[in-house]
């Protein structure tokens, strides 16, 4: 799972004409360490949402990547 | 007596069916209820019962037309027929006796608005203000239409209304694939085509070209330059216009270039104010929900000055389409220019889709033309300068068909969720 949410949190850095990420782990943060505003992860909600169909901030908000794999454990992927 | 007539009327290569101005007065002079079991629900068997129904004087609830598939009495409910069915004194005997009864009749069409974006409205109208826009006389009896609206909409009934009254033949391409709206164009000489820019994306850029088309109109939706540039290669000898209309009030003003201009007929019926257009209750059929600001109908297109003097304008959006984007209002049409016009894409939708962090987010259905390729990376690199950073969308969908409604429109909506 998290190859996948890496993928997404590159998809949204390419988008925006930003570095990717090399790797991630939980404790990366994604305002402070990826840099990443409310259109960010309101983008990030969507392209996880797309891939999974659990959209990661129906009940609140999201600051680490380790907060999103616990969101995502066991979900087959689409 | 009538005549031998075999002018073609309405001629439908899909269905397979072509009717004669001759047939068509031999249909109008049978009972209504023998009409309903004899056509099937095609357009021209829509056109026939419709004309039928003016004939009768009667209130006629137009519903949606799906070709091939309706009931034309579920389509088409009729009531209070006044008129004097399959009496021999009011037997239609010619085209012209055709065109005084409809001219003349108290029948009144209640239809709906396409609703791209919010819920139908439906609208009562008189015969008269769907007429309004019909041009009589010798100049236009050697047109040939091609017919590419939904013909239970207001444009499609001012098409079918215009090539009716002059006599003309009217070839359906409503829904059409694009190879047989070409084999129909050169077929057929077709010189006048109303439609959709939807509709002219389908069939432009085109190798061919087709020089028997004289006059092209878009409306329904906003157009771009993109699109009239292909048209005016692909139809080289056209006069090309951009029509202003709405279910409401049909079609009020054209023009060939993108800037509208308010006739000065027409300058005591319609205002623009706050950047929105309103049209006075006395160019408008009776609407259901009555939603009027004192005598004025704010019709939610929204528009811009072209210059300081006030006098011409460009259409904008709809109010509705609005997308509020972390309270920043997005036009999602200024987005598809941008995406038309940097990257040559066949069609694009923008819309808002629900999120849980913005309330909405930008994002964009993208058909690309054949042989095109185009990631979703270098489209938004395209865009991105172009527009601010809240109108960018956050997610682009490839497909290979876009949902177009039954009026012939792209719907702006979120098919996903």
């Amino acid at each position: 799972m998290k190859k996948e949410i890496l993928d997404s949190i590159n998809e949204v850095l390419l988008s925006k004409g930003a570095i990717p990420a090399a790797k991630i782990d939980a404790e990366t943060d994604l305002r402070k360490d990826l840099g990443f505003d409310s259109f960010d992860l309101a983008e990030l909600t969507v392209r996880l949402e797309d891939k999974t169909g659990i959209d990661i901030f129906r009940n609140g908000v999201i600051s680490k990547v380790g907060e999103i794999e616990q969101l995502l454990p066991d979900v087959n992927h689409r | 007596m009538s005549t031998i007539d075999n002018k073609p009327w309405f001629v439908d290569e899909i269905a397979k069916t072509s009717t004669s101005y001759d047939e068509l007065l031999r249909l109008v002079n049978i009972p209504l209820d023998h009409l309903f079991d004899l056509l099937t629900g095609d357009a021209q068997g829509f056109l026939v019962v419709l004309t039928k129904a003016l004939l009768l004087d009667a209130e006629v609830d137009i519903h949606e037309f799906e070709n091939g598939r309706c009931l034309l009495g579920e389509v088409l409910c009729i009531r209070d027929r006044n008129g004097h069915d399959n009496t021999s004194a009011d037997r239609i005997v010619s085209h012209q006796t055709l065109v005084d009864r409809i001219i003349n009749s108290k029948a009144r069409l209640t239809l709906a608005t396409s609703g791209t974006t919010g819920q139908p409205k439906r609208i009562t109208h008189q015969i008269n203000t769907l007429l309004r826009q019909v041009r009589l006389g010798d100049r236009y009896k050697s047109n040939v239409w091609g017919f590419a609206y939904n013909p239970s909409h207001i444009a499609g009934l001012q098409v079918f209304f215009q090539g009716l009254l002059n006599k003309n033949t009217i070839i359906n391409l409503f829904q059409n694939p694009r190879d047989i709206v070409y084999e129909n164009l050169e077929k057929y000489k077709i010189t006048h085509v109303s439609a959709t820019p939807t509709f002219y994306r389908l069939i432009v850029p085109c190798e061919k070209v087709f020089k028997c088309v004289s006059h092209i109109t878009l409306g329904g939706e906003k157009s771009d330059n993109r699109i009239i540039e292909n048209i005016k290669r692909v139809f080289p000898n056209s006069k090309v216009f951009n029509v202003y209309a709405s279910t409401e009030a049909g079609s009020l003003f054209a023009t060939n270039g993108s800037s509208f201009s308010i006739p000065d007929t027409l300058t005591d019926k319609i205002k623009v104010d706050n950047l929105e257009v309103y049209i006075h209750q006395s160019l408008i059929g009776e609407l259901m929900d009555k939603k009027m600001e004192g005598e004025w109908y704010a019709t939610g297109d929204l528009v811009e000055w072209v210059d300081d003097t006030k006098l011409s304008f460009r259409f904008v959006s709809r109010k509705n389409e609005m997308i509020n984007i972390g309270g920043y209002k997005v036009n999602p049409v200024k987005i598809e220019d941008v995406i038309y016009s940097a990257c040559s894409v066949k069609y694009v939708s923008v819309y808002g889709r629900a999120n849980s962090v913005l309330g909405s987010i930008i994002v964009a259905d993208v058909v690309l033309n054949e042989g095109q390729i185009l990631s979703e990376l270098a489209l938004l690199s395209s865009i991105s300068k172009l527009l601010h950073a809240h109108e960018v969308p956050r997610k682009v969908y490839f497909s290979d068909s876009i949902n177009i409604n039954k009026n012939g429109k792209i719907s702006r909506c979120d098919n996903k969720k």
